[in-house]
């Protein structure tokens, strides 16, 4: 293998192919960067077994040919090249990268043992979408999946596709998130992703812009930018039916200032105990006034209110202060409604549209909706 | 295999024959289940038996139906275990632990597998789950994901919940013939044909046993301790009892001896521990990942500590093979049948010596400090302990013949 690139892409390149190098004690070639000339592109690629990145680069390639170098090592290498042209070339078994008056020899690592990475198939479901609206969705629905490994199937994000639309949703049992994007692929299909795979083609998303291309399969979903691709593996089994758990009406509802109530949440919610989130915060509801109140006799109590329009009876409900301002920063609209049925049952948070916004953008707040399970007070 | 071209068959298993066909039919007759539990002594197969199971159902160009080609990428790997959809768990410290279990093993059974259609999760030296392992273990057993195999190697099944067992199909893995030992005696390179019979005798089914009785020692190079060879080591244990007679003050010299044995095959464990961390870290660029060299220090740890045991059990077993030669040459048996039938002559010097109750107090007294040392005792002093007393043992037919 041999080829010259251009400083500045080649590190772009090995920088973006690093962040998915694994670490498994048995299985060392996962901490390796593949590279492979073929044609005048060097592809990168390397995997951690659950995530897989690749992408493509055009070089001036001398020699076809693939190697696997130390990811790590490779990534010190790269951070630190000259501003000069890359040429590399395999000799034995070593990588010597040129840059510039600067030189390197990196020990090569046994490329046979880099696992084959997956290719889409034809039968996948693809679509594409905004990269920002993609990286919208994953931030809103994401942060409500579990990170208690007992149960594998909460720690992932549900990809629901049907004709026309993308419906992603996570819970972890004390809170669920979901929201509706609209979807140009016809096929239904569903997807269990690992949270941390989702977040990281967030990332990939906010970074690189455009257009993201949504693969699903029945064992994988890809996610490609361009020349770039991540792909993640799925999780297993059978996830809730979380639909009978959204309440059809409501009895009561309170609208709000977003931005204000979370800042009135984050302020009370103080006097709980610093190092668990399980002082639960208040909401007292009346017809135009939210009394938030938490503590208890032994830690010191805390209070304030702030102006909401409720529909209905007055209520008094508790929520986990976490839970609810997690709901609040992810719902993106100046005001929010709170739909209550009573203090036991779940409350629904979905974003409100202002009164000024065109219709398009009333869709948009629309689509989304966090239900969060009250505390028994 | 017609064709004599073709590589060994993955089920090619020395001594498991009987296993290697159920694993075959079951791939052949697409009833793989779910678990087995590969119930048998460690290390007589379940590793080649796991792995050929691994390339019998991801191989893309099988040969037939539950005989994987044995030359593509896919089966290399599985035989190498560093396919994808193949993991062992192996535990780090002393017990598998409940985190390790949550955070690792049923994370990995619930990921779909992007190459090879199965996944096999084996679990070596299963029978260590401690109960909180057990219970959350059984919760992920329960549910078992698809095309998904749980290999459980397990020695002791009375250690493991019957609610785990029960779950497994059982497949037996036997203690290896003296004729596969025989073989492999011959690939360890002991030529010679009586050194590998004593070999064969002593390793009682065990490969293991037998690996470390055909270890050639090696000189002491620089910063590196002196090793005898395995079976010079078997006859310095079954020297003993004759030198105890012998020599005055043996019993501590023989003490000293045994635990320079141990000190100088641990240094070889520690040294493999040791290369391969190294080879690992060459991998990683310069430094390993915190985890991992946390995960591979605990692991090394935890083999030199059963390497220390294992020597001094073996020394103690050499003891125990010895004095039961003597009680059998000593009451007339056949001594073709002794594991130690080299040395009859040594074996009826001994049984004279001690006369039948002197041997069978002596058995007893090993197997007192064999019992003792599994609870953790100091070795050195148990070791001086057990000696003491045996020489005082050999004196005890004189004053009987002085009667």
């Amino acid at each position: 293998m041999k080829f010259r690139a251009e400083r500045s892409e080649f590190a772009d390149a090995a920088m973006w192919a690093l962040r998915t190098v694994g670490a498994r004690a048995t299985l060392p070639a996962l901490s390796g960067v593949k590279l492979e000339v073929s044609g005048d592109r060097l592809s990168l690629s390397s995997t951690d077994l659950e995530i897989a990145s690749e992408l493509s680069v055009a070089v001036q390639a001398d020699r076809d040919g693939m190697a696997l170098v130390p990811g790590r090592l490779l990534g010190d290498v790269v951070r630190s090249l000259p501003n000069a042209a890359v040429s590399a070339e395999v000799d034995g078994d070593r990588l010597h990268l040129v840059c510039g008056r600067a030189q390197f020899a990196l020990r090569l690592m046994p490329v046979e043992d880099f696992p084959a990475l997956p290719q889409i198939s034809e039968q996948a479901a693809i679509a594409v979408m905004k990269a920002e609206e993609f990286a919208r969705t994953v931030a809103q629905v994401a942060r409500a999946s579990s990170t208690d490994d007992a149960r594998p199937v909460l720690t992932g994000v549900s990809l629901e596709a049907s004709a026309g639309s993308l419906t992603a949703a996570a819970t972890d049992s004390y809170r669920l998130a979901v929201r509706t994007v609209p979807w140009d692929a016809g096929a239904e299909t569903t997807a269990l992703v690992p949270r941390r795979a989702l977040d990281e083609a967030r990332r990939s998303a906010e970074q690189l812009g455009a257009e993201v291309r949504i693969a699903i399969e029945p064992s994988q979903v890809t996610f490609t930018f361009g020349d770039r691709r991540l792909t993640s593996r799925l999780i297993e089994g059978k996830y809730p039916d979380y639909r009978q758990l959204i309440p059809v009406g409501f009895e009561r509802r309170l609208a709000v200032d977003r931005a204000e109530l979370m800042e009135v949440v984050r302020r009370v919610s103080v006097v709980g105990e610093s190092n668990t989130t399980a002082t639960p915060v208040t909401l007292h509801v009346t017809s135009d006034t939210v009394r938030v109140t938490a503590g208890s006799g032994e830690v010191g109590q805390a209070e304030e209110s702030l102006p909401g329009t409720l529909e209905g009876e007055p209520i008094e409900i508790g929520f986990n202060p976490r839970y609810l301002s997690d709901g609040l920063d992810v719902a993106v609209s100046e005001r929010v409604v709170l739909e209550f049925r009573d203090e036991l049952k779940p409350a629904v948070l979905r974003p409100a549209p202002a009164d000024d916004q065109d219709d398009s953008a009333k869709e948009q707040v629309a689509d989304f909706l966090y239900l969060l399970m009250p505390v028994r007070l | 295999m017609a064709a004599g071209v073709d590589p060994a068959s993955v089920w090619d298993i020395p001594a498991q024959a009987h296993a290697a066909e159920a694993l075959r039919g079951a791939v052949a007759r697409g009833e793989v289940g779910h678990a087995w539990a590969f119930v048998g002594p460690a290390g007589v197969g379940q590793e080649a038996a796991a792995r050929g199971l691994a390339a019998a159902l991801n191989c893309p160009a099988p040969r037939a139906p539950g005989e994987p080609c044995g030359r593509c990428s896919v089966c290399d790997r599985c035989r190498r275990g560093a396919f994808a959809a193949y993991t062992e768990f192996t535990p780090t410290g002393a017990t598998h632990r409940v985190d390790d279990v949550r955070g690792t093993w049923l994370v990995t059974a619930s990921r779909s597998t992007t190459e090879g259609s199965w996944k096999i999760l084996r679990v070596v030296d299963a029978d260590r789950m401690n109960e909180a392992a057990a219970n959350a273990f059984l919760k992920g057993l329960e549910e078992p994901p698809e095309r998904t195999v749980w290999i459980l190697d397990v020695a002791d099944p009375d250690e493991l919940p019957d609610t785990i067992l029960s779950r497994c199909r059982s497949l037996m893995f036997a203690a290896w013939a003296p004729a596969d030992l025989d073989a492999q005696g011959l690939r360890l390179g002991l030529d010679d044909p009586a050194d590998r019979a004593l070999a064969v005798r002593v390793a009682a089914g065990s490969p293991a046993a037998l690996a470390r009785l055909a270890d050639p020692g090696e000189v002491g190079a620089k910063g590196s301790v002196a090793r005898s060879s395995g079976l010079a080591y078997l006859r310095a244990h079954r020297d003993i009892p004759a030198r105890l007679r012998a020599e005055k003050g043996f019993a501590l010299s023989a003490a000293r001896a045994i635990d320079d044995e141990v000190k100088a095959r641990t240094a070889l464990v520690k040294d493999e521990g040791r290369a391969e961390l190294a080879d690992l870290a060459q991998s990683y660029g310069d430094e390993l990942p915190r985890g991992i060299a946390k995960q591979i220090e605990e692991r090394n740890a935890r083999r030199e500590r059963e390497a220390r045991t294992l020597v001094v059990q073996a020394a103690l077993d050499d003891l125990l093979s010895w004095y039961r030669d003597c009680l059998l040459v000593g009451a007339g048996g056949d001594p073709a049948d002794a594991l130690h039938a080299d040395a009859v002559d040594a074996l009826r010097a001994d049984a004279r010596a001690l006369g039948a109750a002197g041997i069978l107090r002596a058995v007893d007294l090993v197997l007192a400090t064999r019992a003792e040392l599994e609870r953790n005792l100091q070795v050195g002093l148990a070791l001086e302990a057990l000696l003491l007393e045996l020489s005082t043992l050999t004196m005890a037919p004189l004053r009987a013949g002085s009667r």
